[in-house]
């Protein structure tokens, strides 16, 4: 159900910018939120009974450990270059385990940003900075 | 004899140096990945996405293809042998594997299976080469209400056939479409869903909507989880890896089943290996003459899926190289490699990038070939790797992840957009809402209001006109009965049951 709402939700979204024209760029999205919108209240209706999501089944650890990993990577890239990235986003995202060693971490986080640094800018040739000021 | 050239020449291609050595990296990667359980096709597809960005189209497909149906080959290790399937397609290679390696047979086993993936997959590439010219010829008639029938087709039967029920995967679908469409709208030049935001103009990029979805929701989902694999140390030795003749002679039929079922499968959009697989499977058991043998290590057992889930690999290329639908989303991906290189597909690849086509079937062959000899000899190696403990493995793909979407245009954004979608793709596998029709709407969805326009602007508005041509009206009826068939299917089942509980209570 839950589900269901998530999707009516989405279809709101879509008329606003949706019924511009009439067969112009906004047919297609209005259609197809229109559809979503039905299935959602559809489903809403017969009481389908979707996966109750319950709170404490979802790893909030491992979320927020690589969400912020990821995050801290998107930050960190345009102002220390790749290697000091990579090494703090994977040091970030191992502690999503639960039985982690922090030296292991933290090596395999330095090695990581070499070998990324190897693969990417090395092997591939990619433009990015590996250390400010270098690459 | 035009036929022959285009072989010629697609070894040519299939040989140089460069694609060599990516087929190699493709297989081998496919290999170790579909040995691994816990590390998906699609995962490794989305992560090497971003590299491909760099390597030549050919070589990209080359690589990514040598993936796929690697997997294909390394799901039965894990399968046979610790009874837990390194791919989902392998599932069924458990039933009679095991038993086998229990009774001191897992050797034949892997070899047994291993011929038939091979044997397998190099039928299906047989048929693709031979029906490819002529699904282009006909692909060539179509016009864009045909393309719409098709690609409609194909989301329709992704969504039915994917796991949870038709609602959800519509819905998804759905979902992927809307996502398709944020960005420039190519007819009239407005943003759609940008809200504001210049950097979402072009739309999202398809690889940062995989490497989310799959990458490290796969991640977020695995790491609770450890599954330990406890390795009783079953050594394989070479010689005890020869089968009897009685194994190879009941081998012979299920093998050539076992391709049929699988290429048919494979070329269907929106079936894939998995189900091939379990039809190959059940078709065999239905065809023994003592079905009693199967569960307990009965070689046609483990020989029907694996040649049936090769040749489904390798037949899903088929829709996508010569009419460019995507069957399924490890497909879309190969699409989306495509497309990012600018080479549009659809039937018009075969005629304006032959060399790409046939050098990729030719490297289809090269491919298995390398994997026939990665397999048997190196058996020891790949039993060793299932000990790869996942606390190396799971910073490295979050380092791919994050430099890989990086480096898709310099921008620190996709990764942003990956969170999100990593974070999407997470609460989608907890409510069990599938993610590949997602994907295949996505791809597929902005493709379809293309053609969709430019079919009613030719029918001045007339939406019969997909009725009216042969083609697209076979193609729509169909689909729409696929369509309906979902739908109505599990209502009439319990209108069955709720009848049979009424009978019981009379």
């Amino acid at each position: 159900m839950a589900v269901g709402a998530a999707f009516t939700l989405y279809t709101v979204f879509n008329y606003d910018i949706g019924t511009i024209q009439y067969i112009g760029p906004g047919l297609f999205p209005a259609s197809v939120g229109v559809l979503l919108g039905a299935i959602g209240i559809f489903q809403l209706l017969v009481g389908e009974r979707g996966e109750r999501l319950h709170l404490s089944s979802i790893n909030w650890r491992a979320v927020l450990c690589v969400c912020s990993g990821c995050a801290v990577f998107a930050i960190a890239i345009n102002f220390v270059g790749l290697f000091l990235s990579v090494a703090l986003s994977t040091f970030l995202t191992a502690f999503a385990q639960r039985n982690i060693r922090i030296i292991r971490a933290g090596v395999q986080s330095l090695i990581l940003g070499v070998v990324a640094a190897l693969i990417f800018v090395v092997g591939l040739g990619v433009q990015i900075e590996i250390w400010p000021g270098i690459g | 004899m035009g036929f022959f050239n285009d072989i010629a020449m697609g070894l040519d291609i299939a040989l140089s140096w460069n694609n060599l050595l990516y087929c190699l990296i493709g297989v081998s990667l496919g290999m170790f990945v579909g040995v691994l359980p816990g590390l998906g096709t699609l995962t490794a597809l989305s992560l090497l996405f971003p590299i491909t960005f760099y390597l030549d189209p050919t070589a990209a497909l080359v690589m990514l293809a040598g993936i796929y149906y690697g997997t294909a080959y390394g799901g039965s290790t894990a399968a046979i042998l610790l009874n837990m399937p390194g791919q989902a397609s392998a599932s069924v290679t458990c039933l009679d594997g095991y038993p086998m390696t229990q009774q001191g047979r897992g050797g034949v086993a892997l070899l047994i299976t291993t011929i038939a993936s091979f044997l397998g997959g190099t039928m299906a590439i047989i048929l693709m080469m031979v029906f490819s010219p002529v699904v282009v010829d006909v692909g060539l008639e179509f016009q864009s209400p045909e393309y719409f029938a098709l690609m409609l087709l194909g989301l329709v039967a992704a969504s039915t056939m994917s796991t949870g029920s038709t609602l959800t995967g519509i819905a998804m679908m759905l979902l992927g479409i809307m996502i398709g469409l944020i960005g420039m709208d190519v007819n009239s030049g407005i943003a759609r869903f940008t809200f504001g935001e210049p950097r979402l103009m072009e739309g999202i990029s398809i690889a940062v909507i995989a490497i989310g979805l799959f990458g490290i929701a796969e991640m977020v989902s695995s790491i609770g989880s450890d599954a330990s694999r406890n390795m009783k140390s079953h050594s394989v030795s070479f010689r005890s890896m020869i089968p009897k003749r009685d194994d190879v002679r009941r081998s012979v039929l299920p093998l050539f089943r076992g391709t049929a079922v699988g290429s048919f499968f494979g070329a269907l959009p929106g079936a894939g290996a998995l189900i091939s697989s379990f039809m190959a499977y059940a078709l065999e058991k239905r065809v023994a003459r003592n079905p009693e043998r199967f569960g307990k290590g009965a070689v046609e057992g483990i020989v029907a899926p694996e040649a049936a889930n090769n040749a489904a690999d390798q037949a899903a290329f088929i829709p996508t190289l010569t009419l460019g639908i995507p069957g399924s989303a490890a497909m879309a991906i190969m699409i989306g490699v495509l497309l990012i290189h600018g080479v549009t597909p659809g039937p018009r690849l075969m005629l304006n990038h032959p060399e790409m086509f046939w050098g990729l079937v030719m490297s289809f062959w090269i491919g298995n070939l390398i994997l026939l000899v990665l397999n048997i000899p190196l058996i020891g190696i790949w039993i060793k790797l299932l000990k790869v403990p996942y606390h190396i493995l799971f910073p490295t793909i979050i380092m791919f992840v994050c430099v890989g979407a990086y480096s898709l245009g310099n921008s620190a954004f996709n990764v942003w957009l990956i969170v999100v979608f990593g974070a999407l793709g997470y609460g989608m596998r907890l409510l069990s809402l599938p993610a590949a029709p997602l994907v295949l709407g996505f791809v597929l969805g902005p493709m379809m209001e293309e053609h969709l326009r430019r079919s009613l602007q030719l029918a001045r508005g007339d939406i019969l006109t997909f009725f009216d041509r042969p083609i697209s009206a076979v193609i729509t009826t169909i689909a729409l009965a696929i369509l309906v068939w979902g739908l109505g299917a599990p209502i009439l089942r319990k209108v069955k049951y709720r009848n049979s509980k009424d009978v019981k209570l009379k």
